[in-house]
C-alpha cells in the first residue's frame, strides 16, 4: 500500500505529536521528536502494507527517539523549563498537570490506552514488553492518578 | 466524569507546533524533487556514453577498414628474386602481407581470386591443390605479326600446379613462358657477354618487357639440362617440389659460362622446405652438392636435418 508520504503526514503529525509530549513532558523535545520521526519516514523505503502499519511502525519509531533523547547527554545535563499551557478550562489544565507528575513508563501506557484507543496487546508488541507488564503499569498509573485528581474521574469504559 | 474522555480533550487542546509541520511537509518535497534531479544527470551521461560508444565504433569501423578483404590460406606465396641468384625469400604465412607491403606491391592484386606477383616472382602456395589458374595474359609470338618490342606484355600471373619429380613441366606452362629473341636483339647480342633470364612467365609490367627481350624459356633450359635430373629424387615429409620459375645463364659468344635453376619444394603443413640449385657449369661447392649424369645438384634447407639432405643427395645416384 503506497499512499502519499505528506498524506501520511498531515494525518499522524498531531498523534506523533501528542504521544512524544506524553513522553517528554517538554514541547521541545517532542518537536525534535516529532522532527526527527517524520524524516525517517521522509527518507524510509521501507514498503507499508496497511495503514495500520504505517501508524504502528511511526508509533514505534517514536518511542525509540524519545528513548534516544532520554539516555543522551544532553537531557541528563539540562533541566526543562517550566512551560505553562492554556487549556480552555481549569479542569483540563488541572488534569494536564497531574499527568505531567505520572513516570514516563505509566504516561505512555495510559496515553496509548486511552487517547490512541489501543489493545493491552497492542501496546505490548510496540514497547516489546509483556502484556503483563502493560497491565500493571496500566493499573498502576490510574492508581496514582487517583491519589492525584482525588477520585473525580471513571477511569472504566 | 469520563477520564478517557477529560483526558482526549486536554490532549487535543495541546497545540501542536504548525510550523514544525510545515517544515517538514516542505522537505518531503524537496526529497521528492531531489530523488528527480538526481536520475536526470544519470540518466543524460548514460545516453551520452552510449551514443558514444556507438559512435566511436562506427566511424572506427569507416576509419580503420574492419571489413578489409580477408586473405585466404591459398593466398600465400614463396616470392623468388632474380637478382639475388634466385635465393628465395622468406616465405610469409598465410593471410601476412607484411612481406608483400614491404616490397611495395600494390594492394589491389592481392584480393582473394587473384594472386599477382610482380617481376618475374611467382608464388607457389602453401596448399598448391586449391590453387587455379586466375589470370594469363600472354605475350605474341616474337615471330607473329602482333608483336612489337615497344608494347608491355602483362604476362600476369598464374598459380602453379605442385611439380612431381617425375612428370616433365605442363604444356600451359611452357607456352606461358617467353621465349622472345628478336632478330634485332640477337644481333646486338652476338658479340657481347650475354646474359639470358629465363622466366616461367611471371612478372609483368616493365620487368616482364625485360624479361620479354632477353629470355629463354624454362623448357628451353630444362632441355639443355637435363629432364631426367630430378626423376629418381626422394623427399622426405611428403615435400612437394614446385615448377621453377627462373634461371640465369650467362653466355659469351654462344658459350653457356654460367647458369643455375633453382627449384623449391614445402612440405604439405609447411614446416619443412628446401631448395635444390641445378648447374651444368659450375659445381656449387657447398656441403651438400653432388654431380650426377653431368650436372651439379645442391641442396639448401633450413628445416631438415644433415641426414636427411645427405639422404636426398644419394637418391640421385
Amino acid at each position: 500500500m503506497q499512499k502519499s508520504k505528506e498524506a501520511v503526514i498531515l494525518k499522524y503529525f498531531d498523534m506523533i505529536y501528542h504521544l512524544a509530549y506524553a513522553r517528554a513532558k517538554d514541547k521541545e523535545i517532542a518537536d525534535d521528536v516529532c522532527q526527527d520521526v517524520f524524516l525517517r519516514y521522509i527518507k524510509t523505503d521501507k514498503v507499508f502494507e496497511s495503514e495500520e502499519h504505517i501508524k504502528a511502525w511511526l508509533i514505534k519509531v517514536c518511542i525509540n527517539c524519545t528513548k534516544s533523547v532520554f539516555t543522551g547527554s544532553w537531557f541528563k545535563k539540562t533541566v526543562p523549563l517550566s512551560q505553562e499551557l492554556e487549556f480552555s478550562s481549569p479542569e483540563y489544565s488541572d488534569l494536564h498537570e497531574q499527568v505531567m507528575k505520572l513516570p514516563k513508563k505509566y504516561a505512555t501506557v495510559i496515553h496509548l490506552f486511552y487517547y490512541e484507543d489501543m489493545s493491552v496487546s497492542d501496546i505490548a508488541k510496540l514497547l516489546n514488553q509483556k502484556e503483563s507488564t502493560v497491565k500493571s503499569h496500566l493499573f498502576r498509573g490510574r492508581n496514582q492518578l487517583k491519589e492525584l485528581l482525588g477520585g473525580r474521574y471513571d477511569y472504566e469504559f | 466524569m469520563n477520564f478517557k474522555e477529560a483526558y482526549k480533550n486536554m490532549t487535543d487542546e495541546i497545540d501542536t507546533n504548525n510550523e514544525l509541520l510545515a517544515s517538514i511537509i516542505e522537505k518531503t518535497s524537496e526529497e521528492k524533487h531531489k530523488i528527480v534531479i538526481f536520475k536526470k544527470p544519470y540518466l543524460a551521461a548514460f545516453a551520452a556514453g552510449l551514443a558514444a560508444v556507438v559512435a566511436i565504433g562506427f566511424f572506427g569501423k569507416m576509419y580503420f577498414g574492419f571489413y578489409n578483404t580477408e586473405v585466404k590460406t591459398d593466398d600465400s606465396f614463396v616470392a623468388y628474386d632474380l637478382k639475388d641468384k634466385n635465393e628465395a625469400r622468406k616465405m610469409p604465412s598465410a593471410g601476412n602481407t607484411d612481406i608483400v607491403s614491404s616490397e611495395k606491391q600494390d594492394k589491389d592484386t592481392f584480393s582473394p581470386d587473384e594472386v599477382s606477383v610482380p617481376d618475374n616472382e611467382v608464388a607457389p602456395s602453401e596448399n598448391p591443390d586449391s590453387l587455379k589458374e586466375s589470370r594469363m595474359a600472354l605475350p605474341p609470338d616474337s615471330g607473329s605479326e602482333q608483336f612489337s618490342d615497344d608494347a608491355e606484355y602483362d604476362v600476369g600471373s598464374y598459380s602453379l600446379k605442385p611439380y612431381d619429380v617425375a612428370m616433365n613441366f605442363p604444356e600451359t606452362i611452357q607456352d606461358n613462358s617467353t621465349d622472345i629473341e628478336t632478330d634485332a636483339n640477337a644481333g646486338k647480342s652476338e658479340t657481347t657477354k650475354e646474359e639470358r633470364i629465363i622466366s616461367a612467365g611471371g612478372g609483368g609490367g616493365s620487368g616482364a618487357a625485360t624479361a620479354a627481350n632477353n629470355s629463354v624459356s624454362i623448357g628451353e633450359y630444362w632441355e639443355y639440362i637435363g629432364y631426367d635430373v630430378l626423376s629418381g629424387i626422394v623427399l622426405p615429409y611428403d615435400i612437394n617440389l614446385f615448377i621453377p620459375s627462373s634461371a640465369v645463364i650467362q653466355k659469351q659468344d654462344n658459350e653457356v659460362l654460367y647458369d643455375t635453376l633453382s627449384v623449391y619444394g614445402k612440405s604439405p603443413d609447411g614446416k619443412h622446405s628446401v631448395r635444390i640449385d641445378i648447374s651444368k657449369k659450375a659445381s656449387f661447392g657447398t656441403k651438400f652438392s653432388i654431380a650426377n649424369k653431368g650436372v651439379y645438384i645442391g641442396i639448401c634447407s633450413d628445416t631438415l636435418t644433415d641426414e636427411e639432405i645427405s639422404n636426398i643427395l644419394s637418391s640421385f645416384k
